[in-house]
C-alpha cells in the first residue's frame, strides 16, 4: 500500500493506492490540514502507517511553500516509519487527472508559474499510466507550441494567459482541470514504486524549476 | 524523557536533543550565512530551500551523536513562530509529522522563549522572578518573567531591533554580512570616545522602550561627513563602530537597570542574538547590584537546544499540539500560557 500526498496547488489531498482520497481546500500556504487527511485515511483504511509500502509525494512544479510542506509531511512519516519515498511529477498528476475526466491520451499541460511563465510538459497514455515526453521546461507566454493541434491542453496556464490554448483541439481550464489530486497519483506512484524509485526521506527534495528567486 | 528540538525560523536550522536527566546530548547547527551573503540580508525563499534541504539531515546527525533512534524520542518541539512563515512551515510540518509517524507529543515552542530559557541550560542560572532582556535581529524586550510563561513586556523597541541596528550600521560600514558580529569586532579596535552618539531615549526617566533607528542614522551622517572630508579610514571606522556600539549597548543596559530598579527585580537574563556581544557582557559584569546570567555563546544565536528545552518544559506541563499544524509569523510573548513546573 502506497500513501500518496499532494500540497501542489490549491488543495491539500491524500490518497491511498487502494483507492480512497481525501481532499481539503487551503487557503494560500496554509496546508494545515494535510495530517488530519492522513490520520482518517489511515484510521479508514484499517491500517498503520508501519504497514504501508511506501510514501508518494508531489514534488512540482508548483507553489514552493506548497511542495515543502507536503515534502516536510512526506520526510518525517517516513523517517519515522522507516520508509522510502517516490517522487511524483505534479504536472503529471494534472494529466491524470485529465485522462480519467475525459479519456484524453494527449495532453500538454501548462501551469501558470507567474512573472508570464508556465510550467509545461507533455504526456502520452501508454495504456496504463500517463508518460512524460521528456520536455518538462518553464515557457514564456510569449512562445508557441509546436503541433499543437495534435493535443488535449489543460491547466492553469491556458486560463490565465488565454493566447496560449491558440491551435490547441481543446483546452481543459475548470477548476478539476488546473489542479493535482492526489488519487490522480495512484497508478503513477505504483509505476514509480515498481520501477524501484524509492528513495530515502532525505534526499526527496522540491523541483522548483525556477532557481532564481530574489525579489 | 527525551525531546528533539527543531528550530527554523530564520537563517540557521538547529537541531538538539534535551534529556530531563542529562540535559543537552546532541545539538547540530547549520547556518545559512553562505546562502544569504551576497544579498546583504535573509532572502526568505531561499531561507526556506535551505530548510528542507538540511532539517531532516540534521535530525540523523543529531540522533547518531546522541546515539540514540528516532523511537526512542518521546516529545518534538518546533519553533511555531515567530519568524518567517515558509522557514517556520517547513521545521513545523516535519516536526508535527515525525511525531504523529512516531506516535509521541508535539510542540510548537515560541522562538523569543526559548531564548528566554536558553539561560536556564546553564549550570549557574537564575531563580525566579527576574527581568530578562531579549536582543535580537528582531525584537529588544524587556520582559518581567514572575513565573515560566508568564511574560511582561515592559519594554520594547519603538522602530529598529538593536540586533538590526547592528546589521544595518555594519552594511553602512561596509562589513560582510551579517553585520552585527563584525562591527563589534571592528568596535574592540575603535577609539569609543573619539564621536559621542547620543543615547536614544533616556532622558524620560521613566520610560522603558527603546530606538535605535535615530543612532543608526547619525552613524550614517558621521561617517558621510568623514567620507566627504577624505577621513575614511580603518580606523574611523572602527571609532564610529566603537562610538555606535557604546551607545546602544549603554542603553540597553541604563534601561535594564532602570527596569530592575521599578520592579525592584535583582537578576538580570540577557539572551538573543545580541547577547554574545563581549561589551555588553563586560558592562553588565561589572554591576553589583544585580546579577546577570547569560546563555552560553552558542545558545545566544538561534539554535535547536533552546527549543528542545523549551519543548520539554511545556510538554511536561501537559501541553501539546494537534495534528492540525499552525505557523505564527507574528505571536506576542505575552499570550503565552504560564508553566507549572519547578525549574529544573
Ligand atoms: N557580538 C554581537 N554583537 C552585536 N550583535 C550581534 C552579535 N552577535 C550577533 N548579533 C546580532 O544578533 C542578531 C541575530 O540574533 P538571533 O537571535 O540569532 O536571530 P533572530 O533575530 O532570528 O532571533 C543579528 O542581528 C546579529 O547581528
Amino acid at each position: 500500500m502506497i500513501l500518496c500526498l499532494e500540497t501542489s496547488g490549491r488543495f491539500s489531498s491524500v490518497a491511498l493506492s487502494n483507492g480512497s482520497h481525501y481532499s481539503a481546500e487551503t487557503e494560500n500556504f496554509q496546508a494545515e490540514h494535510i495530517l488530519s487527511l492522513i490520520d482518517t485515511l489511515l484510521k479508514e483504511a484499517g491500517i498503520t502507517g508501519e504497514a504501508l509500502d511506501a510514501l508518494a509525494v508531489s514534488v512540482g512544479p508548483g507553489r514552493f511553500t506548497g511542495l515543502r510542506v507536503g515534502i516536510a509531511v512526506a520526510q518525517g512519516l517516513a523517517f519515522a516509519w522507516h520508509k522510502k519515498v517516490l517522487a511524483i511529477d505534479s504536472l503529471a498528476i494534472l494529466a491524470q487527472g485529465v485522462y480519467r475526466r475525459y479519456g484524453a491520451e494527449k495532453v500538454r499541460v501548462a501551469m501558470d508559474a507567474r512573472r508570464e511563465e508556465v510550467y509545461r510538459e507533455s504526456f502520452l497514455w501508454d495504456g496504463k499510466i500517463m508518460v512524460s515526453q521528456q520536455d518538462l521546461s518553464i515557457m514564456s507566454i510569449k512562445e508557441r507550441e509546436i503541433d499543437s493541434e495534435e493535443w488535449v491542453g489543460a491547466g492553469s496556464g491556458f486560463l490565465e494567459y488565454p493566447g496560449l490554448a491558440k491551435g490547441f483541439k481543446t483546452c481543459y481550464i475548470s477548476a478539476p482541470d488546473r489542479t493535482p489530486y492526489a488519487e490522480d497519483m495512484i497508478s503513477l506512484a505504483i509505476k514509480a514504486y515498481q520501477d524501484r524509485k524509492a528513495i530515502e526521506p532525505a534526499r526527496i527534495l522540491p523541483n522548483y524549476l525556477r532557481e532564481e528567486v530574489v525579489s | 524523557m527525551r525531546i528533539l528540538g527543531i528550530e527554523t525560523s530564520c537563517d540557521e536550522t538547529g537541531i538538539a536533543i534535551y534529556d530531563r536527566e542529562r540535559g543537552i546530548v546532541a545539538d547540530t547547527l547549520y547556518s545559512q550565512v553562505s546562502v544569504h551573503e551576497r544579498y546583504g540580508g535573509v532572502v526568505p525563499e531561499l531561507a526556506s530551500r535551505d530548510h528542507i534541504r538540511k532539517t531532516l539531515p540534521l535530525i540523523e546527525t543529531t540522533l547518531n551523536q546522541a546515539g540514540l533512534k528516532a523511537r526512542d524520542l518521546d516529545g518534538i518541539a518546533y519553533t511555531a513562530g515567530p519568524g518567517l512563515v515558509g522557514a517556520l512551515l517547513v521545521g513545523a510540518l516535519l516536526g508535527r509529522s515525525l511525531a504523529y509517524g512516531l506516535d509521541i507529543p508535539a510542540i510548537g515552542v515560541h522562538h523569543m522563549e526559548g531564548h528566554l530559557l536558553a539561560a536556564l541550560l546553564e549550570p549557574l542560572k537564575p531563580t525566579l522572578p527576574f527581568l530578562a532582556l531579549l536582543v535580537s535581529g528582531g525584537h529588544t524586550l524587556l520582559v518581567e518573567v514572575a513565573a515560566l510563561g508568564v511574560y511582561r513586556i515592559i519594554g520594547q523597541s519603538i522602530d529598529d531591533a538593536v540586533g538590526e541596528a547592528f546589521d544595518k550600521t555594519a552594511k553602512l560600514l561596509g562589513l560582510p554580512y551579517p553585520g552585527g558580529p563584525a562591527l563589534a569586532q571592528l568596535a574592540e579596535r575603535g577609539n569609543p570616545t573619539r564621536f559621542h552618539f547620543p543615547r536614544p531615549m533616556l532622558l524620560d526617566r521613566a520610560d522603558l522602550d527603546f530606538s535605535f533607528s535615530g543612532l543608526k542614522t547619525h552613524a550614517m551622517v558621521t561617517y558621510k561627513g568623514l567620507v566627504a572630508k577624505g577621513e575614511d579610514t580603518e580606523s574611523t571606522r572602527a571609532d564610529i563602530a566603537a562610538a555606535f556600539q557604546a551607545a546602544a549597548i549603554d542603553t540597553l543596559v541604563a534601561k535594564s537597570k532602570r527596569a530592575l530598579a521599578q520592579t525592584g527585580l535583582k537578576q538580570l537574563v540577557v539572551a538573543g542574538g545580541v547577547s554574545a556581544n563581549q561589551y555588553l557582557r563586560r558592562t553588565l559584569e561589572k554591576e553589583t547590584e544585580f546579577e546577570t546570567f547569560f546563555p552560553r555563546l552558542k545558545y545566544c544565536t538561534d539554535n535547536g537546544a533552546m527549543i528542545a528545552y523549551a519543548g520539554y518544559l511545556r510538554l511536561q506541563n501537559g501541553e501539546h499540539s494537534e495534528l492540525t499544524v499552525g505557523v505564527k509569523p507574528r505571536w506576542p510573548l505575552s499570550e503565552l500560557k504560564s508553566i507549572q513546573s519547578n525549574l529544573g
